[in-house]
């Protein structure tokens, strides 16, 4: 049949050419098989040429079928643990960069839940640590351990401060690393027990004072980084970080000032008002937007904290696992 | 803390010991300050 079809074409542009008619052919199964012009400037054209097409991108929509292997069950384990996002349906499947920037609404709504267990952990560890640095303190000054020098437990508390640092729970055992990070509440109560009992000497009240407006300071913090809009306080960063700077040669240069002498009391007010007003590491700069934080993944109030089926490090992958699951992007060429 | 929750880092420890770190230069000014006050 093909052969038929060549042989006819070919009788058709033989008889074209004879008749020195210009035409060009078209097959009836679509696309040029050949041009023909007249004269000697003819040039035929396979059907292959005419293929140079853009690689189309296909957003193809893959139906949520359970996946057999090692990874497909870490997956569906992170969907289940982390997210818990409603369905596809409802929710875009692919978010745009664009999209994502134009995102309204408080940081507090791009939470996941993973983060919200996450933060609850945290506090309650920093609760449970100023708990151990309060008894460490009051035990102290009981004791006559109170005359030593608080440079001596400072510097001591460095050490399980580093050791905490430099494990990870995945190396060095849970228990391990909380008795690092008691041990450093601990001598960090020893370090402060002098400043206390001074204090307290003073007035009474001024301690419960003290601790009512630092709770106050870091609940306020807390609330304004959560409330603002993502990316809010990314601003503050520079002058945040320079005003640390200022704080630190401040801190450097009362060392080696006498006391008698007038940039003492300038220095001194530098470090206690501008490490009140900066401080070094401020909650509100620990929220910053990630752009692999859909918003609708966050988990509404009343449901149980997750268990944690999958290591929570790889919690940016299962989220990028979760959105590939739903959809996969595939770049398809023409054949 | 949250960004690096994000990004992977799921220790709880070592953000409870910055958060302490903080809290604890923010009660020692704020205690500095008070007392400074009572002097006066």
């Amino acid at each position: 049949m093909i052969g038929q079809l060549r042989m006819s074409c070919l009788r058709s542009v033989r008889s074209a050419r004879c008749a020195g008619l210009t035409h060009s052919f078209s097959p009836p199964g679509g696309g040029s098989a050949f041009q023909s012009s007249g004269g000697a400037s003819r040039s035929y054209s396979s059907r292959f040429q005419n293929t140079k097409k853009r690689r189309v991108e296909v957003l193809e929509r893959e139906p949520e079928a359970p996946q057999q292997s090692v990874f497909g069950s870490q997956q569906q384990q992170a969907q289940q643990g982390f997210s818990q996002a409603p369905s596809a349906s409802s929710m875009p499947s692919y978010m745009d960069q664009k999209e994502r920037e134009q995102q309204q609404g408080t940081q507090w709504d791009a939470l996941t839940q993973g983060t919200v267990a996450h933060m609850r952990k945290v506090y309650g560890t920093l609760a449970t640590g100023i708990g151990i640095a309060a008894g460490a303190s009051l035990f102290t000054m009981a004791t006559p351990l109170v005359a030593v020098h608080p440079l001596i437990p400072s510097l001591a508390a460095v050490v399980p401060l580093m050791g905490l640092y430099y494990t990870n729970k995945h190396t060095h055992s849970e228990t391990m690393r909380v008795g690092l990070f008691a041990a450093f509440t601990g001598l960090s109560g020893v370090a402060m027990a002098p400043l206390l009992k001074f204090a307290l000497a003073v007035s009474p009240m001024v301690v419960p004072q003290a601790l009512l407006i630092t709770t106050g300071l870091f609940g306020t913090m807390t609330a304004l980084s959560m409330f603002a809009k993502p990316g809010a306080t990314l601003r503050w960063g520079v002058p945040l970080a320079g005003g640390m700077v200022v704080l630190m040669m401040a801190g450097l240069g009362a060392m080696f000032v006498p006391v008698t002498s007038a940039w003492y009391p300038l220095l001194h007010s530098v470090q206690l008002y501008g490490g009140l007003g900066a401080p070094p590491d401020s909650p509100a700069l620990r929220r910053s937007p990630s752009p692999h934080t859909p918003p609708y993944t966050r988990a509404p109030a009343t449901a149980p904290a997750p268990t944690p089926t999958v290591r929570p490090h790889h919690g940016a992958i299962a989220r990028r696992a979760q959105v590939s699951s739903r959809c996969t992007l595939r770049t398809t060429r023409r054949r | 803390m949250i960004d690096e929750y994000e990004m992977g880092e799921d220790d709880h420890l070592k953000h409870a010991a910055d958060l302490f770190i903080d809290f604890k230069m923010v009660f020692s000014r704020v205690l500095m300050l008070l007392m400074g006050r009572m002097d006066d």
